[in-house]
């Protein structure tokens, strides 16, 4: 048997976590727990440990081998708990309600009360606390020990305010003109996880105290759930959150929806066994609305034994109105009607009889629909009303009343809801007039005349256009491609019709099918002009600007030369009617990027079909023009055109510059001379213009490929953003996005050759200089991962990487204090993806990763690292040794190594058999840093000599 | 006014290595531990420009220094030995014992025609030539320490004989460095250094697996009769 001198002994052997851990979680009895008693390892538990904004909870060996233990020896392991001293740390809590689940109730008992005390005190619960404090719950519930078991579930489950409540202001019509939401201690998913293994062994006892707990809890919960000037019962619109008191459906985000599931489950529970007045006593006594729905479910599901107390609710005249309460009420009368007496049948059926409120119906149908209620429709209304209440009755109606309910179903067809008549107003789809089946049958030209005669009627609930629309566009590509051909006689349709048209012809061509390009066109060409503002117009030039842009992009189905003069004109007309776009609507959103603002603008769309227009034109002349071709000489209209869309003092709104960004490579490609005599007007000098320019710059660096001859044009401008790297204040999301692009625009640059690396203040230079730790990071990290993507190299280009990445290093090494440098070598964390690529020799390789990895930064991603290390350690052993005692050093504690172990094990064994040399030695000590880091499966690799 | 040189950091294994060091120079009364931390301090302080040569310095004291940090620490011939020329004394004597006809390598006496006096002062240089030849040599004292300072206990055969290469490459390495009859660069001089942190490290320190394999010891004769 161990006693405390065999502690004693292997406690001396503890130089560190690694054998400390190993111990514990080797030894394999319960015999062990008296002399750890003795020797004081239980006093004193590991508290949670704060650094700065950070907070971790360290294991207890201790506490997880009692955990595995306690099964066989509960009394000592009660002992231990009775002893144990006090922490703020869930791990050990873990442990201790694990050990108390293993142990005599009345001990565990004595622990829930003492954890309870604990959980009073923690705002969160960490981990699977939740869970294992409702086992405990569970624990003491079912073994007798109620009061232990209430206690603990009250600060288990206690609700406290919203944070973000405090800062609502009355008034405030902010983020909180939203209800706040009751939190509890750990998120609603869990909560309700928890609830689920407690509630099932308190109903076992059907006790009125654990009601009356959980009744507490939600009341609170639901006060919690409105702002405090409205935290009044009984409005509480738990019909929204939670619309069915039987369903056992709950959300994952609210911890009402799971405690009203409890109540519910106590409540029932209880009324069962003590019978269903107490019960409903208890629960309306909280006067909110969802204890009343609670109190008639319960009285539903005792039947007969709570016939009274049904009789009571259903003969109610405010409760039959209470739309807050009618599913339960509903199902009530349902369930109890045909039992009524016949006088109490009479007086609901009168109510039914009299109809819903019609000055409330009148008066809301005018709030919604801006006009008066027609006394027709306000017929069908109560007819549909006492349908609805009528149907769930329908068994037990009296003669007369039974076959005026048939006839109203026959009327109107079937109720709308099983369980309750619905009174309420809300969001509906789009309606349409007619299907897709009931336009086909139309025929081709039977459909163009429905949408040109059909007028929709004004009203929220009345068939729309965009309803119609949606049965348009369900006709599929082939009508639309067939329709081309009569696209002309759509120009007489409401534009959002011609939208719809044009969106399906799109599809059409997007899908390889031929249309008619010349009607189509002439359509565009009608309709291009339309200079209205509204919406429609605005989608209708938008959609014209798409189809031209894949007209001229579609290398199967593009417009045919013969077009060429009258694409022009709807372009130019496209132009000229969204001239005051971006000054006659409002940009989408203040936060969305110029790009996305101009692709879902007709303009920013018509910037492109010009653009793309001049391109398919050089496609078309430039053969014939033997390389001569110019835009001036060649396309003099189109060149005038464009000439006033990037000067920034004719183009009001930056927006739709920016498609001369995305577009810059084939402005290069259509006519590099004019692109250059236009600079300035593309990247405009000064403060004011500094969106125009941002506009074509920020496209450019994110759209467009850094093309070998755009540098030369581009140079001023790449030099300018460098700069302005370290010139201004904290960049926001967008701007640290720009130059990430820039920084890769530069690194492709080098690559390519294009950039030098030599000279005091060449871009590179500067920009190493001037970008961040994040982007010279980034810098590395895209040129690492390019290469290993890659399939092959040229010699040339590895070269300059390799000067590159020698150039820095050099930097790096001659930085003098240690924390200072391994700061800065963290730019080079990525230099794994160089080395793992396989691209450069393979000395060289080793070389440069030993000497990164000596500056004191890790390499990334080390699994691909230590797979290459695997690769070559029986050819450079005494290389790869010391790449790897560098790597392990590197790794945080032997966590690190975890994603690579089975590299590691590999190169070790290869490092272990090497003969002659240190390889051997050093081998042995990195597995011996190893396994004092934890990493035990190491162990087996040392040879025995 | 000199910048100060930047505070040192060490790896998780010059700490361990400067704690056992330590733990060698109190039962040995030793400065072990000094001449490490004075080789790391002096090569990373970039503004010394001797830095190399004086770390190389330290570490082969340290090397020196070492073997005699055991219980019975053997006195082995010292380079002082050289410095007084008795090597080449000795050296010399075994040379006219070999060739001379006044002695008798039987009876192993100087005897013959000499007078008394040379005959007294060659038979006390014999006594002390012999004691001094029998006295142990570096490598004798390398080899004991390294057979007996380890606490995973020997190394094999085989690796004992690689571990005495390594640890004499580094000795020949520091002295020429720190006679600058060799001119390594400081990163070079740091590559040394850190193998023989390990290497010293896998010779002093006990390794994890042993102390893992005595708890397994340890908890098995607990658990025995439980």
């Amino acid at each position: 048997m161990p006693d405390r001198a065999s502690v004693q002994r292997a406690v001396a052997l503890f130089t560190g976590p690694a054998e400390y851990e190993y111990f514990f979680a080797k030894l394999g009895s319960a015999s062990w727990i008296l002399p750890l008693i003795e020797e004081g390892r239980f006093a004193s538990p590991p508290q949670s440990v704060r650094e700065g904004d950070y907070i971790s909870f360290p294991s207890w060996p201790e506490s997880s081998y009692l955990a595995r233990f306690a099964r066989q020896a509960p009394e000592r392991a009660a002992l231990v708990l009775r002893q144990v001293g006090e922490t703020d740390n869930p791990r050990v809590h873990l442990d201790l309600i694990d050990v108390a689940l293993q142990i005599a109730p009345p001990d565990a008992a004595a622990w829930a009360t003492r954890e309870s005390e604990w959980v009073a005190q923690q705002p969160v619960l960490f981990f699977n606390l939740p869970e294992k404090l409702a086992q405990l719950v569970a624990f003491c519930a079912r073994h007798g020990y109620l009061e232990a078991a209430l206690s603990l579930a009250r600060t288990l489950f206690a609700v406290t305010p919203d944070v973000r409540e405090a800062t609502h202001k009355e008034g405030d019509d902010s983020e909180f003109s939203l209800p706040p939401e009751p939190r509890a201690k750990c998120e609603a998913w869990y909560y309700a996880k928890a609830l689920s293994l407690a509630i099932p062994a308190l109903t076992s006892h059907a006790d009125l105290a654990a009601l009356d707990l959980f009744s507490d809890i939600l009341a609170e919960a639901v006060r919690l759930s409105r702002h405090e000037r409205e935290a009044q019962p009984p409005l509480d619109y738990s019909f929204i959150w939670h619309d069915a008191i039987e369903s056992e459906r709950t959300r994952q985000d609210d911890v009402r929806d799971a405690l009203v599931t409890a109540v519910r489950d106590l409540g029932v529970a209880a009324a069962n066994l003590r019978g269903p007045e107490k019960v409903v006593a208890t629960l309306e006594a909280r006067r909110w609305d969802v204890f009343r729905r609670i109190a008639l479910h319960v009285i539903r599901v005792c039947g007969s034994r709570a016939d009274q107390l049904a009789r009571d609710r259903i003969v109610n005249r405010a409760a039959f109105s209470d739309a807050a309460i009618d599913h339960e009420y509903v199902l009530l009368l349902r369930n109890r009607f045909a039992s009524l007496s016949s006088t109490d049948q009479q007086e609901i059926l009168g109510w039914i009889e009299a109809g819903p409120d019609r000055e409330r119906m009148r008066a809301r149908h005018f709030e919604l629909a801006g006009e008066e209620l027609t006394p027709e429709l306000e017929r069908l209304w109560v007819e549909r009303w006492q349908r609805d209440w009528l149907s769930p009755l329908r068994e037990g109606l009296p003669e007369g009343w039974k076959e005026r309910a048939e006839r109203l179903a026959t009327e109107h067809g079937p109720p709308e809801s099983s369980s309750a008549p619905l009174m309420q107003f809300g969001w509906h789809r789009e309606q349409t007039p007619i299907t897709t089946e009931e336009l086909t049958k139309l025929g081709v030209d039977g459909i163009r005349r429905f949408f040109r005669d059909w007028i929709p009627e004004s009203g929220y609930d009345k068939p729309s256009r965009q309803g119609a629309i949606g049965s348009l566009m369900a006709l599929g590509d082939d009508y639309f491609a067939s329709e081309s051909t009569n696209a002309e006689a759509w120009a007489e349709l409401h534009p959002a019709y011609v939208s719809a048209l044009l969106r399906g012809i799109v599809s059409a061509v997007r899908a390889g099918t031929d249309i008619d390009w010349g009607a189509v066109l002439r359509l565009c060409e009608r309709v291009s002009d339309l200079r209205s503002h509204d919406l429609e117009s605005r989608w209708l030039r938008q959609g014209i600007a798409d189809l031209i842009v894949i007209g001229l992009k579609s290398a199967t189905h593009a417009i045919p030369r013969t077009e060429r003069e009258r694409i022009w004109a709807v372009i130019a007309r496209l132009l000229d009617a969204s001239a005051l776009e971006g000054v006659a609507e409002d940009r989408m959103s203040p936060g969305v990027d110029y790009l996305t603002a101009a692709i879902n603008s007709a303009r920013g769309r018509a910037f492109e079909a010009a653009i793309r227009y001049a391109v398919w034109c050089k496609t078309l002349d430039a053969p014939l023009a033997n390389g001569e071709w110019s835009l001036l000489e060649h396309l003099s209209t189109v060149a005038a055109v464009l000439e006033r869309l990037v000067d920034p003092d004719c183009e009001i709104s930056p927006d739709p510059r920016s498609t001369f960004g995305v577009e810059f490579g084939l402005l290069l490609w259509l006519d590099k001379a004019w692109l250059k005599a236009h600079l300035q007007m593309l990247f405009p000098a000064g403060p004011e213009l500094s969106s125009h320019r941002d506009a074509v710059w920020e496209s450019y660096l994110f759209y467009s490929n850094p093309f070998p001859d755009a540098l030369d044009l581009l140079e001023p401008e790449y030099s300018r953003s460098v700069d302005e790297l370290n010139n201004r204040p904290a960049a926001p999301s967008r701007a640290r996005d720009v130059d990430r692009k820039l920084a890769e625009h530069l690194m492709v640059y080098y690559w390519l050759g294009r950039l030098p690396l030599e000279g005091s203040q060449t871009l590179l230079v500067r920009f190493f200089e001037r970008a961040d730790l994040k982007l010279r990071s980034h810098a590395w990290d895209f040129l690492g991962r390019s290469l290993r993507s890659e399939n092959a190299v040229v010699a040339e280009c590895l070269e300059r990487l390799q000067a590159l990445l020698d150039w820095r290093l050099l930097f790096l090494e001659q930085i003098a204090a240690p924390s200072d440098q391994r700061i800065a070598a963290e730019e080079l964390e990525s230099f794994g993806w160089w080395f793992s690529s396989g691209k450069f020799e393979e000395e060289w390789s080793l070389n440069r990763l030993v000497r990164v990895l000596r500056l004191g930064t890790a390499v990334e991603p080390d699994h691909l690292v230590a797979e290459r290390l695997a690769a070559l350690v029986v050819k450079y052993p005494a290389d790869v040794v010391v790449a790897i005692q560098l790597m392990i050093g590197a790794a945080k504690e032997g966590y690190g190594v975890a994603g690579w172990s089975d590299a590691a094990e590999q190169i070790l064994k290869a490092l272990l058999a090497t003969r002659g040399g240190s390889v051997r030695f050093q081998a042995e000590a990195a597995i011996d840093t190893l396994v004092a880091s934890g990493m035990h499966r190491f162990r087996k690799l040392i040879p025995k000599d | 006014m000199t910048t100060p040189p930047s505070p040192l950091e060490l790896s998780r294994d010059q700490r361990a290595l400067l704690g056992l060091l330590r733990d060698l120079d109190k039962r040995y009364t030793k400065r072990c531990a000094d001449m490490f931390l004075g080789a790391l301090r002096t090569l990373a302080d970039s503004g010394n420009p001797d830095r190399v040569a004086q770390a190389a310095l330290s570490m082969r004291g340290l090397l020196d220094k070492l073997p005699e940090c055991l219980p019975k620490a053997l006195v082995f011939r010292s380079s002082r030995d050289a410095v007084s020329g008795l090597d080449s004394i000795a050296s010399a004597f075994g040379k006219a014992q070999g060739r001379s006809k006044c002695y008798d390598s039987a009876t192993q006496r100087w005897a013959g025609q000499i007078d008394r006096p040379l005959q007294l002062l060659l038979s006390r240089v014999a006594i002390r030539v012999r004691n001094w030849n029998n006295q142990p040599t570096r490598h004798d004292a390398n080899v004991r320490f390294i057979r007996n300072v380890r606490p995973a206990g020997p190394i094999s055969p085989e690796g004992e004989q690689d571990f005495l290469e390594q640890w004499k490459n580094l000795y020949g390495f520091f002295n020429a460095a720190l006679h600058h009859g060799s001119e390594p660069t400081a990163n070079e001089m740091e590559d040394r250094l850190n193998l023989c942190s390990v290497l010293l490290l896998y010779l002093l320190r006990e390794p994890a697996v042993a102390r893992l394999d005595a708890l397994d010891q340890i908890i098995a004769e607990g658990e025995s009769d439980a």
